[in-house]
């Protein structure tokens, strides 16, 4: 037989065939198949997943438990589920007033940082060199006595004052509980963290003269001009400000809600808003100001309210006949769109389109607050926008901005000081807030560190943090690390083994959140006061105690006066008082909420020396202020500049704040981390936003590593182009750059504070810093 | 031992073995590697994976043990093929015009269904995702580029007619997944999924993962597990379940309550109870009591990659032209000008 190709082929396949459908047809196999299945399958016992060694958890009734989110300022509701004695999720709660059910990617990781590895599990005391990382377990009483002696002994020494204490917020009992402490200590030095409200809280106490925070009615605006606000980006109550955004893209076309993002870079806000204006970074007052300038032209402005209820709108003169410019003629003169379009690069068509659409929509409203609002921001810059919502006659309207005060607790007794006390709390502060130099400003977070490196040694002897990490979060980290070695003792409070407490001395941790009792205020931004109430709903996991527990223990010990303001049993008999009849609503509900709040009509909102809403600010001459220009008195564009020369430093850095990128006091969680992009993080870099044509420039492309430098400070970057930023700007995202915390997030990019300075803003000197200048170079 | 939904004690017990955890034993790795290896050769490992996935579709052994009907007196067959009184069809609409971007679906994706996480992330082709959320471009340059976020969890592709039509169905050698006619749901079983990845390769939306690793957690924070949700063990595939067990989670109530229905609010995924937009909606396409019954109608409403007949049940709503545009670019015969951002 001849064996050509075919044949060998069609036998070939006759055999395979053969044997295939002998293997196929005979049981044997299938049956052994079978029975291996099973009986591998049935090993289970003898066989563990690789890292869960005889650890996978137990099943057990299922239980829900309401309480509070503290991970940003937002202070969301959540519902957390439990099997038996273990938290194995977070979820929105519904019907809760802030987020109603919604919950943003940091709130549900809030598991992870319950059980992770971050947590400090005891006491600590530092054991190695600063910042090495090695430290040693200690009792609760050698670390309290650690703390009571070393105080005690300044206290002593009259070196009371040298005692400051950083905390992310001043209100709620447990901040307050430290106000008292330093006061009766006697030390004047309480700090809080830097945000967008040291601004706005200025800002309302000039132009409206009211002590109260801002609040914007965001869900009934329909028509939303920001000023670089991250709306979307984790900005103000970040869940409540996103299901504004629903709200705002639900109905028909005709009355959905028209979105306005001002900003160089296409954030997400920019992307979901329905124009976007990339204006040259740090002149969004000039912009304000040009769209005022048409407003007020055009007559488009709300005369009731401008006519009746403002003052220094118009030019005016004083008794002794000296005249005075007013807002209008600021604005008419100043700012007309010619030169706006000058200097913010929005066209001159598009500002007036603006300015008309802006001001005659129904319910317009400026937000302000670059962001996140992690940074304090230019006071001029906030008044400009503030001056708008102004002229739409939007104050304390629906859908406008109002004064929101806190929802009202039960006042503490009066400390009584002896006289160390009250000598320590009348000395200067060190952050030169409430001085001469800055009158009206009540912290300056930024401004410590400067205080330290540039005074004398022994500034501060002591640091006590609570719920901050401004070791991290403090621009310009380089002189931060120094003012740190400057302080001879650091006492961090902190439930994780965050920056600052890496680099403190003694840890004395706090219970997580969702192992405490404690009240949380009204969330940022929030147009109506709500309180809600913290508690635990895991005992907790570590040897920890809670931190009111712990001052108050701090206090009776060094005892005296001292003691004398903490005369309660323990910190739940605190809250308990504190909250007075609120607290039989406040456990069943866990919140109270003043639903019927109503911001005060205009003739009895204002409290400013002229009783109106004050475009010319009289607060300056009263407060003793020494204000240079005529001008300085009104909403006007100073501009910020950005440190560095532009020969050295031809770019412009700017940070981008990230949602899912946590970039305050807490680090990211893994899954967080997880949900980055792979435009943002890759290993342990991180990537610059390059425009294409700025790219080509510098000879940078796609995934590239470069050197990225600024007057501050230097890293190793990835370049990654995207079309989304202006050209000559870029930005880097703000939270990486971790030294402590774990392997999860430790090493991976850089800090951005570590490449920006501070600018200081030269009204309330607050750090108006919004970006640096800077050079990228190819490695 | 991690089991399936139920609160012990307190609820009927629906015996369910799609979700139960099995791990991948050492000696069962041999056995898939001889299957895998055999499955490449194209040889009889691939006819096996064909004649198991007859036998289970006959109501044979291996699919008996797997899974049990809700409903009394349906066998698993009539179930599977003919549907009874109730058949539901659950879907997604997704309103990308409300999508923030804010990940908070990815996370409480990961946080409900036990994805684990390492040190290094970055690289998204060894890292699980069961929700991820798309950022993609006009393609415009500045200042005229746009972007939208697309969430994108496992599209449960009916495919059309009733089996070998889903993508990764037709393919798996191993009956590792299976599109439920009763559910609308595919199923991912981990313990008879040998690592083959056919599916991977077949799924045009990238919705599958392969377990590079056994999956390990820092000390002590294995506490957290949900032991609703097995734990994967390396070697397998996984992918969006829809959040199976709340459906379990639902049927059991519902029985225990004597009900057949499941009302709308009962079983809700995990990401659309998360998300803070109220972007994702939720629930049986085909009950017009549903929200996503209307939803899916709207005039800018398409899904993923239309064109290529996968049928599937994940919605997006965009009034964005270039964006419904997008979601068929692969085929090439739309929006070619779109890009990742
Ligand atoms: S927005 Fe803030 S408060 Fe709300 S869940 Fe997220 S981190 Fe928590
Ligand atoms: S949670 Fe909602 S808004 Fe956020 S990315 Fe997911 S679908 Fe979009
Ligand atoms: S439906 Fe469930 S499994 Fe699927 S993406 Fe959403 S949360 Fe994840």
């Amino acid at each position: 037989m001849k064996l050509d190709r075919r044949t060998f082929i069609e036998l070939s396949v006759g055999f395979s065939l053969g044997a295939g459908a002998g293997i196929m047809l005979t049981p044997v196999n299938w049956k052994l198949m079978d029975d291996m299945t099973i009986w591998s399958q049935e090993l289970w016992p003898r066989y563990q997943l690789g890292g869960l060694e005889g650890r996978l958890p137990q099943t057990g009734e299922v239980t829900h438990a309401d309480s509070v989110c503290t991970l940003c300022p937002g202070g969301c509701g959540i519902t957390v589920r439990k099997v038996k004695d273990r938290v194995t999720k977070i979820e929105g709660r519904e019907g809760y007033p802030v987020n109603d059910g919604g919950i943003c990617p940091l709130g549900v990781a809030g598991l992870q940082l319950l059980y992770g590895p971050w947590r400090v599990p005891s006491p600590l005391r530092r054991a190695g060199k600063r910042g090495s990382g090695k430290f040693e377990r200690i009792t609760w009483d050698e670390a309290i006595n650690k703390v009571v002696q070393k105080l005690g002994d300044l206290r002593q020494r009259g070196q009371s004052h040298t005692v400051a204490s950083i905390l992310g917020s001043d209100r709620g009992t447990v901040p307050q509980l430290f106000g008292r402490f330093l006061s009766a200590y006697g030390s004047p030095n309480l700090i809080r963290t830097a945000s967008a409200e040291d601004t706005y809280e200025l800002a309302l106490g000039l132009m409206q003269g009211a002590t109260a925070s801002v609040g914007y009615d965001l869900e009934r605006a329909n028509f939303i001009l920001s000023f670089g606000s991250g709306l979307i980006e984790g900005w103000g109550s970040p869940v409540r400000v996103i299901k504004a955004h629903s709200i705002w893209r639900s109905g028909n076309s005709k009355d959905r809600a028209t979105v306005v993002q001002i900003e160089p870079r296409l954030s997400n806000t920019a992307a979901k808003a329905d124009n976007w204006y990339p204006v040259n970074p740090g002149t969004e007052a000039a912009l304000a100001l040009g769209l005022a300038h048409i407003i007020v032209k055009e007559s488009l402005y709300d005369s009731a309210f401008v006519q009746n209820h403002t003052f220094g709108f118009e030019d005016w003169s004083d008794a002794t006949g000296k005249t005075y410019m007013g807002f209008k003629r600021l604005v008419l003169t100043e700012y007309k769109p010619g030169a706006v379009s000058m200097t913010t690069g929005i066209s001159v068509t598009k500002i007036v389109q603006l300015a008309r659409a802006f001001a005659k929509a129904k319910r317009p409203l400026a937000v302000w607050g670059r962001g996140k609002g992690t940074t304090s921001g230019s006071l001029y810059e906030c008044m400009a926008v503030h001056a708008l919502n102004a002229l739409v006659g939007n104050i304390n309207q629906l859908g406008g901005v109002s004064t929101r005060p806190q929802v009202a607790t039960r006042a503490w007794p009066a400390v009584s000081r002896d006289g160390t006390a009250r000598k320590g709390s009348h000395r200067p502060r060190i952050d030169g807030a409430g001085t001469s130099r800055y009158p009206l400003t009540r912290y300056l977070p930024d401004r410590w560190p400067q205080a330290i490196n540039g005074g004398r040694p022994g500034t501060i002897q002591a640091l006590l943090v609570h719920e901050a990490d401004p070791y991290f979060t403090t621009t310009d980290s380089a002189a931060v690390a120094k003012a740190f070695d400057g302080i001879p003792f650091v006492v961090s409070f902190s439930t994780y083994l965050d920056e600052t407490a890496y680099h403190a001395d003694l840890i004395l941790p706090n219970h997580h959140y969702l192992e405490r009792w404690e009240d949380i205020p009204t969330p940022v931004g929030l147009q109506k006061p709500i309180l809600g109430l913290l508690r635990p709903v895991v005992s907790p996991q570590f040897d920890t105690r809670h931190v009111g527990d712990v001052l108050m223990t701090i206090a009776k010990e060094l005892g005296g006066t001292v003691a004398d303001a903490f005369p309660w049993e323990d910190y739940e008999t605190v809250l308990k008082e504190t909250m007075g009849d609120k607290w039989g609503t406040l456990e069943e509900e866990g919140y109270v909420e003043d639903a019927g709040y109503k911001p005060p009509a205009w003739r009895k909102a204002f409290g400013t020396p002229s009783g109106k809403f004050e475009f010319y600010i009289t607060a300056f001459d009263q407060a003793g202020m020494k204000v240079d220009k005529d001008v300085g008195y009104l909403p006007h564009y100073e501009p910020v500049e950005a440190e560095g020369d532009s020969s050295t430093y031809p770019l412009t850095l700017i940070p981008a704040e990230l949602i899912r990128l946590a970039d305050g006091a807490i680090g990211n969680p893994p899954f967080c981390t997880k949900a980055l992009e792979e435009t943002e993080l890759k290993g342990n870099d991180l990537f610059v936003e390059v425009n294409p044509k700025t790219a080509a420039n510098y000879g940078l492309s796609e995934g590239r590593c470069a050197m990225l430098e600024t007057p501050r400070g230097k890293a190793k970057v990835l370049v990654h182009l995207f079309e989304g930023i202006m050209p000559g700007v870029i930005a880097i995202p703000k939270g990486l750059g971790h030294a402590a915390y774990d392997d999860y997030l430790a090493g991976k990019g850089v800090n951005a504070n570590s490449l920006m300075g501070v600018v200081e803003d030269p009204i309330s000197g607050l750090s108006a810093t919004w970006g640096i200048r800077a050079k990228l170079t190819r490695v | 031992m991690l089991r399936n939904a139920r609160q012990a004690g307190l609820e009927p017990i629906i015996p369910s073995f799609q979700y139960s955890i099995i791990p991948w034993p050492r000696p069962g790795f041999s056995l898939c590697g001889i299957l895998h290896l055999l499955s490449h050769q194209g040889g009889p490992g691939f006819s096996f994976g064909g004649i198991v996935q007859l036998l289970s579709r006959q109501g044979g052994p291996i699919a008996k043990r797997s899974e049990a009907s809700f409903y009394e007196g349906v066998t698993m067959k009539e179930a599977h093929h003919k549907g009874h009184g109730k058949t539901y069809k659950y879907g997604m609409v997704v309103d990308l015009d409300k999508c923030t971007g804010c990940g908070a679906c990815m996370v409480a994706c990961m946080a409900e269904n036990n994805l684990p996480f390492r040190k290094d992330n970055s690289d998204r082709l060894r890292s699980s995702l069961w929700m991820r959320v798309y950022k993609i471009s006009n393609g415009l340059p500045f200042p005229d580029m746009e972007i939208s976020y697309i969430p994108r969890p496992c599209q449960h592709c009916e495919g059309h007619g009733h089996h070998a039509a889903t993508p990764c169905v037709s393919v798996c050698p191993a009956c590792a997944t299976d599109y439920s006619h009763e559910t609308g749901i595919v199923s991912q079983i981990y313990t008879r999924c040998f690592g083959c990845r056919y599916c991977m390769a077949a799924c045009p939306y990238h919705v599958r993962i392969f377990n590079w690793w056994d999956p390990t957690w820092p000390k002590g924070m294995e506490k957290y597990l949900n032991p609703d949700v097995s734990v994967r063990m390396r070697g397998v595939v996984e992918k969006c379940s829809f959040c199976y067990h709340r459906l379990q989670r639902a049927r059991n109530k519902a029985y225990a309550e004597g009900r057949r229905e499941i009302h709308e609010d009962e079983y809700q995924t995990a990401c659309t109870q998360a998300c803070p937009a109220g972007a994702i909606t939720f629930g049986d396409l085909d009950n017009p009591e549903h929200k996503v019954y209307e939803l899916k109608k709207s005039r800018y409403a398409f899904r993923l990659l239309e064109e290529l007949g996968t049928n599937p049940k994940v919605y997006y709503v965009s009034t964005r032209d270039w964006v419904r545009k997008a979601g068929d670019v692969y085929t090439g015969k739309k929006g070619n000008d779109v890009m990742p951002a």
